[in-house]
């Protein structure tokens, strides 16, 4: 069984690639992207530590809570889908720095 | 403390409070005339409850109004004081606000919007009052700054001249001041648990120097700032000048002498033994302030700003005679805030009547108005004697203690230098009143006519006031006079 | 299940869109107007036997599946979640009731109300929720609403743009508010907030400072505590006005409840000691808040910006950890979420009449409308720190409490003289707005306006009669607010339900 270690650092590497990924990207479904990766980081921690709970079982709590939390995602990810549907219409690019005022 | 002991003094703050709305509201329908009576008539109603305490403050007593439980958690009790130094102010700032309020009626004759002016007013007169009879700090500060708030819509919308950036001076100056003031408040508190004026000064000697002086420090820059002295004066000729003139009048007569109030009150009462340590340095300031203010003043054309400046000067004397710390001077300065107050009104509403008659604020294009404006002439010379201390009006009799005062604290230049101020004073006005009353009358001014009888009366008001407080000072000096000796007594023992 | 106040906004929220199909059909314009309205009051009557059984029990306990799973999925009701959830529902009421009028002119009410109703009901979930799962998903359900209802006028650019931005960063910060609760289930092995406290008031583990932090962070997004400011002046002012005043108002609230709720119970300050970043995250909030306020022309952009200064005061509170400063800041929070409420509700009042937010072109609208502008007057003193109104009472606490706390911390000495001058600099702005809207000479852009219709005067008025009652008689909102802050100061009492 791979050691927990392995899976909380696979987390904080996701979780910092989400970051950079929303400070540096330009393109409106990339930064949909970061914050699903974000999310994902967060995913992963609470599915690997759960599984790593007790020996040989698995805590369901943290795999309500996962399940729960990539419903809730997807709902956060379909509204800013439509809200960059809407910018596309509006300017004709995902660019968020053709976007007027956004100042990121 | 719970138990409710009279409604006098909360009604009479109260009562203009409820009235304001009812004059807005009901201002279109009452008319100009309607709602100055009516406020007339609320005032004269609060005026006459404030008396009521009359014949207990005389005695000697303290008269305190408690309404129970304000705000539980910090133990604040709603409670109204009247003693020997709150009752003669508050007769003081509700009398005047009274006649004001009588001469606003003709005045505002060709303003907009009567109906909220007098909604204000009649708040403005309520905050007064209120920072006089509170007896506990934080009731005080909410007063202070309901004083404030009304004022500078009174200033910022029928003043003339540039009225929205005089007004956001004098708001902006006078809410730093306040700032300053709440920090001590809230200074006090924290080393004390108690906001209460009367049990404070037995709480406040466990204090540490350092922080005791720190705390009347940024106590005495609030009420400084109110009472306009010398370095912080600036906003004071620019406010008064161009407010509308009943406001002028309460501005200059009663509202900065809350200032004065409020040092006796708390700078000296609280912390005796710091008001020592800074008595001198005070005093200087206070000689400063009256020199600055009457060369000023000198320097004006314009008859209101030069009033404001006068007004400047005059806080010097009140100011210089607190700081000798002695019976005679603290009750002069004390006796000084009326005669001052009367006084002062009694010149801003002539030159109200001047400009009212005339529509000309500058000296130099008026002139010869004696003839046509023979009662304003009169009042006018009433007023303008007794701000320069000439007997048999009030104001000699309270420069005199002042100056008295000042020599018996030891201050021998200074108490000099306050009686060759008294020469500029003389110079300024005598000044204008030539330049407005004799020498030729422009032709353009040939047809000038007195004011209306509305405006003439509370000028006629004062004018006997300022007479009667001269030979027969002795009147108000029984109430005022002990209210000097109660907070002097403190500084010996300190 | 959810409680009766929440039950009824989401049944509310879900026959919205029916309800507005019948009236479509039925040509009863108003009709799902008014259901919304009705939902906010019946929701409102159903809080009270909840408040009453609260104030007499200090903390209640509602799991909300029905059955006793791990201490997850329940609620724990004490006073603060009480003080909090009282205000949403209230300020959520009288902003339906100014919609009926206002959002007259757009289209999709349907959704509209829906939206708001289901906000509402977020955001008490929120200030009800006893673990971290209850909290997450009442967190999200309020955040989603609120994405869509800033981006509400899709036709425009604004709204869109704002909403986007306004979206990745605080979905940013939920993900990083989901990470700390990731890391927080690894020490203790529960999402239940008691069996948190036990285990992390033990021992504070570098693993347990990061969760810290990461939750400050993602608290503080959404409560817009200055480095991760950014979002709002620019979410707040393209919101309708309506959902602006629910937004400055009461949104950005329950961020500071996420902060209060969680360091105070979980990081708990004897052992976490956070007092002096937390103090100053404050100053730095309030400064940033109130000068770029001072520079702004845009009326609802300017109140956004002073939104975060007060959100400064608000945090100051916590700083200070006392029940002196907790109950200033939540009776602060009250205080700012009537004013802040008020005056987004009379620019949206402006804007309607005048189609401008513009302080130059709004020059003298107050005088034309008299009772909007009365009531701006008084939203904007109670907000300067200007007595008698409500906002001076909590700001003087608040400072009170900081100088209390200086004896024993020196630096609060230092923080307090720092908001004092900031409540000076934010008068400035105050005033400036107060003299443009009603002392200026109505420019032309003005110069046909009327009053605003009766529903928004009717929530304007009351919101602005609370200002000055508060502010003359604060005793029984003072007594509120202390009983929510010494709720959150008993901790035991609030853990021995759960751990036995």
């Amino acid at each position: 069984m791979i050691p927990i270690n392995y899976y909380l650092a696979t987390a904080i590497i996701l979780y910092a690639v989400g970051m950079y990924c929303l400070a540096a990207k330009r393109n409106m479904i990339k930064l949909i992207i970061a914050i699903e990766i974000l999310t994902s980081a967060a995913n992963l921690n609470m599915i690997s530590i759960s599984s790593h709970a007790k020996p040989g079982a698995v805590d369901p709590l943290g795999h309500v809570f996962v399940v729960m939390s990539i419903v809730i995602g997807a709902c956060v990810v379909a509204v800013a889908l439509t809200i960059a549907l809407y910018a596309y219409k509006h300017y004709g690019t995902l660019d968020v720095r053709e976007l007027r005022r956004l100042r990121w | 403390m719970t138990e409710i002991t009279g409604f006098n003094m909360l009604l009479s703050i109260l009562l203009p409070t409820i009235a304001a709305p009812i004059c807005y509201f009901g201002g279109r329908k009452f008319g100009r005339v309607g709602n100055g009576i009516f406020a007339t008539f609320i005032l004269v109603i609060s005026t006459g409850l404030l008396l009521a305490s009359w014949n207990r403050v005389s005695s000697g007593e303290k008269v305190i109004e408690s309404y129970g439980v304000w705000v539980g958690l910090f133990k604040l009790n709603v409670a109204f004081l009247h003693d020997n130094l709150s009752f003669p102010i508050s007769i003081l700032i509700s009398g005047i606000a009274m006649l004001a309020a009588v001469y606003s009626i003709a005045y505002m004759t060709h303003e907009h919007d009567q109906e909220m002016y007098f909604a204000a007013l009649l708040l403005f007169t309520a905050g007064m009052v209120g920072v006089v009879l509170a007896s506990n700090l934080i009731l005080f500060y909410l007063f202070w700054e309901m004083m404030l708030v009304p004022s500078y819509f009174l200033i910022a919308y029928w003043g003339t001249g540039r009225p929205r950036i005089i007004g956001f001076k004098y708001f902006m100056f006078t809410h730093a001041g306040a700032a300053s003031l709440l920090a001590g408040i809230l200074l006090t508190y924290a080393y004390t648990a108690t906001f209460d004026l009367l049990g404070l000064p037995n709480l406040l000697s466990s204090i540490s120097p350092g922080m005791l002086r720190i705390i009347m420090v940024l106590m005495s820059i609030g009420f400084a700032v109110k009472l306009a002295i010398f370095p912080v004066h600036t906003w004071l000729p620019d406010a008064h000048a161009e407010a509308p003139t009943p406001i002028s009048v309460l501005l200059s007569g009663v509202m900065i002498k809350t200032g004065a109030y409020a040092i006796v009150r708390m700078s000296i009462t609280l912390f005796p033994s710091e008001s020592v340590k800074v008595s001198y340095g005070l005093s200087v300031l206070a000689v400063i302030t009256m020199l600055w203010g009457g060369f000023m003043a000198l320097a004006q054309t314009d008859i209101k700003r030069l009033l404001a400046y006068s007004s400047v000067s005059q806080v010097g004397y009140i100011l210089f005679g607190l700081m000798s710390l002695n019976s005679l001077g603290v009750g002069g300065g004390l006796f000084h805030i009326v005669n001052h107050g009367v006084a002062k009104g009694l010149l801003f509403m002539c030159a109200g009547a001047i400009i009212y008659s005339t529509g000309i604020r500058d000296i130099n294009k008026l002139g010869g108005l004696a003839s046509k404006m023979p009662l304003t002439a009169v009042a006018t010379l009433c007023g303008a004697l007794s701000i320069a201390g000439t007997p048999p009006f009030g104001g000699f009799a309270s420069e005199w203690m002042i100056f008295a005062g000042g020599f018996a604290s030891g201050n021998t230049v200074l108490s000099s230098l306050a009686i060759a101020a008294t020469m500029v004073t003389v110079a300024y006005y005598l000044r204008m009143i030539k330049k407005v009353f004799f020498g030729v009358c422009p032709e353009s001014l040939s047809d000038v006519k007195e004011a209306p009888s509305s405006m003439l009366l509370p000028m006629a008001i004062l004018t006997f006031l300022t007479v009667i407080f001269g030979i027969f000072a002795f009147a108000p000096l029984q109430i005022l006079y002990p209210a000097g000796e109660a907070v002097t007594r403190l500084i010996v023992r300190g | 299940m959810f409680t009766w106040p929440i039950n009824l906004l989401v049944i509310f929220a879900i026959t919205t869109p029916l309800v507005y199909t019948l009236g479509v059909k039925a040509s009863i314009k108003k009709l799902v107007d008014v259901w919304a309205v009705i939902g906010f009051i019946l929701s409102a009557i159903s809080f009270y036997p909840l408040y009453l059984k609260v104030s007499s029990e200090k903390v209640l306990i509602h799991y909300w599946v029905g059955i006793q799973f791990r201490g997850v999925a329940l609620f724990e009701i004490d006073m603060l979640s009480i003080f909090m959830a009282g205000l949403f529902i209230f300020i959520g009421l009288l902003t339906a009731i100014y919609s009926t009028r206002y959002m007259e002119h757009d289209t999709r009410h349907g959704e509209y109300y829906a939206l708001l109703l289901l906000m509402v009901s977020g955001m008490v979930g929120v200030a009800f929720a006893g673990d971290f799962f209850t909290l997450f998903i009442f967190w999200e359900v309020m955040c989603l609403t609120s994405y869509v209802l800033v981006a509400f006028r899709k036709e425009q650019w604004e709204p869109i743009e704002a909403g986007f931005k306004y979206l990745v960063m605080s979905s940013a910060g939920s993900a990083t508010m989901l990470f700390a609760m990731s890391i927080l289930y690894g020490i203790v092995g529960s999402l239940n907030f008691a069996y948190m406290h036990k285990a992390l008031s033990e021992s504070v583990t570098p693993w347990s400072m990061i969760s810290l932090a990461l939750i400050v962070v993602g608290f503080g997004v959404k409560a817009a505590v200055t480095p991760f400011h950014t979002w709002l002046p620019d979410a707040h002012p393209a919101a309708p006005s309506s959902i602006s005043a629910m937004l400055s108002g009461v949104v950005i609230k329950t961020g500071v409840y996420g902060l209060i709720r969680v360091m105070m119970l979980l990081f708990t300050p004897e052992s976490y000691h956070w007092h002096t970043a937390i103090a100053i995250l404050a100053v730095l909030s309030m400064t940033t808040g109130n000068l770029m306020a001072l520079l702004q022309s845009d009326l609802k952009r300017l109140l956004a910006f002073s939104s975060i200064g007060h959100i400064g005061y608000i945090i100051f509170g916590l700083s200070i950890a006392t029940v002196y400063g907790l109950t200033g800041s939540l009776f602060h929070v009250l205080n700012h979420a009537l004013g802040k409420a008020l005056l987004f509700l009379c620019s949206g009042a402006f804007l309607l009449a005048a189609g401008t937010r513009d302080l130059n072109q709004l020059a003298g609208i107050g005088r034309k409308m008299k009772i909007t502008g009365f009531t701006f007057i008084v939203g904007s003193l109670a907000l300067a720190g200007v007595p008698p109104l409500n906002g001076f009472q909590s700001e003087f606490m608040l400072v009170l409490a900081g100088l209390q706390v200086g004896a024993s911390r020196n630096l609060w000495y230092l923080f307090s003289a720092l908001m004092l001058i900031n409540i000076l600099f934010s008068v400035g702005y105050y005033l400036r707005i107060i003299q443009v809207v009603t002392l200026h000479e109505p420019s032309e852009s003005v110069s046909r306006v009327k009053e605003a219709p009766k529903p928004m005067l009717f929530s304007m008025v009351l919101i602005a009669i609370l200002c000055i009652l508060i502010g003359i008689y604060p005793g029984p909102f003072v007594n509120l607010a202390n009983q929510a802050a010494q709720s959150v100061l008993s901790v035991e009492s609030f853990v021995k339900l759960i751990i036995h």
